[in-house]
């Protein structure tokens, strides 16, 4: 399968621990960096959907604004559809093919939704800048409201007047009426309801096939994972440990993190809780030397101390673990 | 075993400026020692509420009715003092929005010792000072609850910490002051898996060693029924199922029972989509079952009268379906 | 502890309104504050007119006395029912000069906040949102003039061009505009972290239109309450500035400066100074109890509008 579309090359995107100060300055100290996406390499082809898998401090948030540009990366690059990403900051951006093209829906539907705004501008704000008449605004709006299950009566309602469900359709309404090539979804249904949860992701699901989106979808919920994703990339501080096809991740993971996430996720019907691994978290500035997870692994072995597995393939599977190369 | 929650047909309805909102219509349950309840239900089903009120924390706007409503042998309706005799070691709750848990202005260390010294008054009767207490003893709550630099987060203050890290510590606060009742809503949400599990499994050495009963409020059935040992479904300030966990998950009697059983993605896409519930909550009079606009067997009889919550076999349902 | 109680209604302003008018203080504020500024915009409006037509005549047509005209043999009697707040040194009917002079301090009030709001509002959202050096200059430049006491900086700057109330309406304005950098910043900062603003950065809005689209309007919202408390604090400082004679000059009538002229015959013929005083006071206080009252309504809520 072609795996063009969607293609991440040796990204890397540091934050600044906290703010420089004059002390700094004085010392001639280097503030310390925080690696969020620490030389990651991931493709996908199109009308697929590829998974980020992992837990806070995973930097998955942090790779999913770098895929729409809204950071931009240390080092690396993007390309979409052969288009590299711009920063939706820079002067390139304006220009670029994929303006407005890139869309992402957040997790909290409280803060993605200006709340002093009307449905019907919320939604038509990504066409602003296409020059379309107002008449075919408010069809392509209507459209897009369609398409996630809101009738016209929500136009000129505001986000407070909604429950969280209808904002997080709202904010996918937004998010598709441009025909996007891409859309990161950033767990866009942790903060709702479980009984809400099931209508967004099938929408979600309907979505991608009718209008053949492709998805960068992230969560911390394995369940989530299994019901949406084509492909899953497993990330710890940073890096993606094991990648592949979402079955093969799912009914046997190699890396032992991926492992030990997979047996934490609570089954209805399983009393009990699961015997998980210990050890400390990790701070993210803190990082260890050699291989990220070595602290917490069951499996540690000198080597994993000191030096940073490298990628391997085994099948249709890139992992990076010393069991296994 | 000792009961130490015993409520009956309780209320709390809200006096706003836009009308009476009820938000508990009528809630009856008891609580044993060393027992975990999880209470399972979504945005608008009083499950909250429910918590504040039996932590005596409602805004001064709420107004409580019960027939019966004893904490730890104490009767809370007979004066609002009662709470506050209780609170600390009594009863404890764990709130949802981990932001406005804790005192801006104090350390987490300062109000970790606060925790200490209220527990040790509390049990023994001996009065510490905040400063007397000692930090080796804090920095070892802190990493049972796996917060990560434990030395320097105990120095630090709650807007230095992400709202999980805050959730953690008020864990620990918990297990500081090991209560008699613990009242946990929404606890592990921010929360990542792993320190989830960690996180539950201090929640249980709990009930084991110092035989704390737990109310746990959680939206999700599955986290419910792995840590409690019964469950009581939520829904429209009323309950509609209780039952022990097995009983409830193995048969589910109530169609809102089973929607969010059965709305839990358990497969791929690719075999189908999600069972869903359909709609959205929508308050209704007391004169017909709250699920009725939802619920895939409605009847007219669930639009004109209100199922009681009766005793079916081996739990109680709400449910015009069994009777 | 609050808990919410999420209410879905959408609220507008009249239920604002309605929501003032309900609690009895911000009640009386909002009328005295309503008469204020109506009766100051017509006898406003009968000035400019009469000015306009040579008929000064117009500007005391409402009023129970002309409030330039002495009459040496009523100077200095006490509130009476011809006249009700009695009358100056002069002769002259107090309550004609202290309604005649209204317009004045309710102009200014509206000028130097609005001209507040512009100035310090562009500086401070520019500054929020476009952050790193052009945050730290506007920042620096708001904090240089709040570092001057404002009184001394809108001496110096009447000193120096000259005064007289257009001189003394710039001279404030310069003093004011800080408070609301401040203010319009801060809300800059809280709007930006919102994710709808990625959003529209993705969408290809351009941060001068992303301003306008999604930061002023809460922004305005936010610091409603504090400006029109604001409105108070003007006309008490240009009170202060005509009492040190910055102000308009005579015979033009201005309360701070009859409240300075009424010193000298103070505390026999107390009413000379008593009754302008009284009148600033009670629009002051008027206005922060409105203000005041605005703050809880819309602040600690659920946004709407």
């Amino acid at each position: 399968m072609d795996k063009d579309f969607l293609v991440i090359e040796h990204v890397v995107k540091t934050f600044q621990a906290r703010r420089r100060t004059i002390t700094d300055l004085i010392l001639r100290r280097r503030v310390p960096l925080i690696y969020a996406v620490n030389d990651v390499s991931l493709r996908l082809d199109k009308g697929r959907v590829l998974t980020l898998l992992g837990e806070t401090g995973s930097g998955k948030t942090t790779l999913g604004r770098l895929i729409v540009g809204l950071e931009k990366p240390d080092s690396g690059k993007i390309l979409i559809d052969g288009e590299e990403v711009s920063y939706v900051g820079s002067r390139e951006y304006i220009k670029s093919k994929l303006r407005g093209k890139l869309q992402i829906v957040f997790q909290d539907p409280a803060s993605s939704l200006d709340p002093y705004m009307t449905v019907k501008d919320i939604v038509a704000e990504p066409l602003t800048k296409l020059g379309i008449s107002k008449r075919d605004v408010i069809g392509a709006v209507r459209n897009a409201l369609e398409l996630v299950g809101l009738d016209s009566s929500f136009l000129n309602r505001r986000p407070t007047e909604l429950s969280g469900g209808q904002r997080q359709r709202v904010a996918i309404a937004r998010a598709i009426i441009t025909n996007p090539e891409l859309i990161v979804l950033d767990e866009p249904t942790s903060a709702l309801d479980a009984s809400i949860q099931a209508q967004i992701l099938n929408l979600l699901i309907k979505l991608q096939r009718d209008l053949g989106l492709t998805y960068v979808f992230i969560t911390h919920d394995a369940r989530v994972a299994k019901f949406v994703s084509d492909y899953i990339a497993v990330m710890y501080l940073g890096r993606v440990v094991e990648y592949g096809p979402a079955h093969e991740i799912l009914n046997k993971p190699l890396h032992p993190y991926t492992q030990a996430l997979l047996s934490a996720i609570p089954e209805v019907g399983r009393r009990g809780l699961p015997k998980i691994i210990g050890g400390e978290v990790p701070s993210a500035i803190n990082i260890p030397k050699g291989c990220p997870f070595w602290p917490r692994c069951p499996y540690t072995m000198d080597k994993c101390r000191v030096e940073l597995p490298k990628e391997v393939h085994i099948n249709n599977r890139t992992i990076m673990c010393h069991l296994y190369s | 075993m000792g009961v130490t929650l015993s409520i009956e047909d309780l209320q709390v309805i809200y006096k706003t400026p836009d009308g009476t909102i009820p938000a508990v219509r009528g809630v009856s349950l008891e609580l044993s020692e060393s027992e975990i309840l999880g209470v399972v239900g979504e945005s608008g089903s009083g499950k909250s509420t429910l918590a504040f009120a039996i932590a005596g924390l409602l805004p001064k706007n709420a107004i409580v009715k019960a027939r019966k409503f004893i904490i730890l042998n104490n009767d809370a309706l007979s004066s609002p003092n009662v709470f506050n005799k209780l609170r600390g070691s009594g009863v404890f709750m764990v709130f949802q929005d981990p932001f406005s848990s804790l005192n801006p202005l104090l350390t987490i260390r300062d109000q970790l010792a606060e925790a200490y010294v209220t527990k040790v008054k509390q049990s023994k009767g001996v009065k510490v000072g905040i400063g007397d207490v000692d930090d080796e003893e804090l920095v070892e709550y802190l990493k049972r609850v796996n917060i990560p630099d434990p030395q320097i987060t105990l120095y630090k203050y709650p807007h230095q910490l992400s709202g999980g890290q805050i959730q953690r510590v008020m864990i620990a606060m918990a297990l500081i002051l090991e209560p008699r009742i613990l009242l946990a809503d929404e606890p592990t949400t921010a929360l990542d898996v792993l320190t989830q599990i960690q996180v539950l499994q201090e929640l249980k050495r709990l009930v084991d060693e110092i035989k704390t009963s737990i109310i746990f409020i959680t939206h999700d059935i599955a986290l419910a029924s792995a840590i409690g040992d019964r469950l009581a479904v939520m829904y429209g300030g009323l309950l509609m199922e209780v039952g022990n966990t097995e009983d409830v998950i193995r048969e589910p009697m109530h169609p809102y029972t089973q929607g969010l059983i059965a709305s839990i993605p358990s497969k791929s896409k690719y075999e189908g989509l999600l069972n869903e519930i359909k709609g959205i909550y929508v308050p209704t009079n007391l004169n017909e079952c709250p699920f009725a606009p939802r619920c895939p067997y409605v009847r007219d009889d669930c639009k004109n009268s209100l199922p009681e919550l009766r005793r079916v076999s081996n739990r109680f349902v709400r449910c015009h379906l069994y009777g | 502890m609050t808990l919410e109680v999420t209410v879905r209604r959408r609220r507008g302003w009249a239920d604002v309104v309605i929501r003032l008018l309900k609690k009895p203080d911000v009640a009386f504020g909002l009328v005295i504050v309503a008469l204020f500024y109506a009766w100051s915009m017509v006898e406003g409006v009968l000035q400019v007119v009469g000015a306009l037509l040579n008929n000064p005549a117009l500007g005391w047509a409402l009023l129970p006395y002309n409030p330039f005209q002495p009459h040496l043999s009523q100077s200095l009697q006490p509130p009476s029912i011809l006249h009700i707040m009695g009358t100056d040194d002069l002769g002259r009917d107090i309550l004609s000069r202290v309604l005649y002079a209204a317009p004045y301090d309710a102009l200014i009030s509206l000028v130097v906040v609005g001209g507040g709001i512009l100035i310090g509002g562009f500086i401070g959202m520019v500054a929020g949102f476009y952050g790193g050096g052009v945050e730290e200059f506007n920042m620096w430049l708001t904090d240089l003039f709040l570092a001057f006491p404002a009184l001394i900086l809108a001496m110096v700057i009447e000193a120096t061009f000259g005064h007289g109330y257009i001189y003394a309406m710039i001279a404030m304005i310069v003093v004011w505009w800080p408070s609301y950098a401040r203010l319009f910043r801060a809300e800059t900062i809280r709007v930006r972290s919102m994710k709808y603003i990625d959003a529209a950065l993705l969408s290809g809005l351009s941060r001068l239109e992303i301003i306008r689209r999604h930061i002023i309007r809460p922004a305005l919202i936010t610091i409603l309450p504090y400006a029109t408390l604001d409105l108070g604090n003007v006309i008490l400082f240009y009170s202060m500035l005509s009492f040190l004679g910055l102000g308009q000059q005579p015979p033009l009538p201005e309360w701070g400066s009859m409240v300075a002229l009424g010193l000298e015959y103070f505390p026999r013929w107390w009413w000379y100074s008593i009754m302008p005083g009284l009148v600033i006071l009670i629009i002051a206080v008027a206005t922060a109890l409105v203000g005041d009252g605005l703050r809880d309504v819309i602040g600690g809520e659920e946004r709407w509008v």
